[in-house]
């Protein structure tokens, strides 16, 4: 944890540890959420975060299936489009916990021993939580 | 086979598996700040210490009031660790 | 006395064997399994316990079996620990 700053938000920890495998995956997220409107094709992306096009597609399509954006129409194009208000506010306090801490959340998407710990914790919450 | 000294081997490869399992929770403890993983580490510490006494005192059916009043804190501290988490506002 | 200890640590063990498996079959996430199968093994652990007590004859040392079911069970949970504390 960097002393002087906010510490990151519990739930927005939570959510990085659980959901965000790669600092990619993230930046690709952000990219979306940045200009919601915008369509984007796997061509756009590759050039935008400077990496190679056959990296990014699989990329998107993670991002699709967790549902952090959306696909449209059959043309491979992508745009911001969360699946749910909740994971709306979720990704705007990330971005924001982002632009303020970036090696924290940095350190987080590749603290495997805190992932294994969150995983291994919750699998004794009686209450099922989604 | 002789079951005294099998028995002895595998005590003390319990207490060390126990031990490090402890270890590993330590380590998440102090990771992640969740004293969920303090209590499995010291209920794990706590078994291998326990072990290590049915050892000394060849105890091999944890038969005296020490070794299973040892082991009552041990699994005690686990079922305090998973309420300690499911309480209201408990993290 | 002793009976009603190892039977709550059965249960307790049970419980948390339970609770990881379950876990692990919806998340697939392989710790859950093998801290699930450590839990399973210190359940029967206890279970036989009291079961030396209660069933068996005196002549019967079920002692080295028991120990070395305890110490296969640290060891899946070690295994679960060292191997798949990596994403």
């Amino acid at each position: 944890m960097t002393p002087g700053r906010r510490p990151v938000p519990d739930d927005v920890r939570r959510f990085v540890l659980t959901s965000i495998p790669s600092v990619p995956y993230l930046e690709a997220a952000l990219l979306f959420r940045a200009q919601p409107a915008l369509e984007r094709s796997p061509a756009d992306v590759a050039r935008e975060l400077y990496m190679a096009e056959p990296v990014v597609v699989p990329l998107l399509e993670a991002l699709a299936g967790a549902g952090l954006v959306r696909r449209i129409g059959d043309g491979g194009r992508y745009g911001y489009g969360p699946r749910d208000p909740a994971l709306a506010e979720m990704l705007d306090a990330l971005a924001a916990a982002y632009a303020d801490d970036l090696i924290g959340i940095t350190n987080l998407i590749h603290d495997a021993t805190q992932k294994s710990a969150l995983r291994f914790a919750d699998a004794f919450k009686l209450r099922k939580e989604p | 086979m002789n079951a005294e000294t099998t028995n002895f081997m595998l005590l003390g490869g319990i207490s060390v598996g126990s031990f490090v399992a402890g270890l590993y929770f330590l380590r998440y403890w102090r990771s992640t700040g969740d004293r969920f993983f303090l209590f499995f580490c010291l209920s794990f510490w706590i078994e291998a210490a326990n072990r290590v006494d049915m050892g000394i005192t060849r105890a091999w059916n944890e038969d005296t009031p020490v070794h299973y009043g040892i082991r009552l804190v041990s699994y005690a501290l686990i079922l305090f660790a998973i309420w300690d988490k499911n309480r209201p506002r408990g993290k | 006395m002793d009976k009603a200890i190892f039977g709550l640590c059965a249960l307790t063990a049970l419980a948390c064997a339970v609770l990881l498996l379950r876990a692990y079959v919806r998340s697939r996430f392989r710790l859950l399994l093998w801290s699930g199968l450590c839990f399973a093994g210190l359940t029967l652990n206890n279970a036989l316990l009291v079961l030396d007590r209660v069933v068996l004859p005196t002549q019967v040392d079920l002692s080295p079996w028991r120990l070395g079911l305890a110490l296969v069970s640290v060891l899946l949970l070690i295994v679960g620990l060292v191997l798949e504390t990596d994403r």
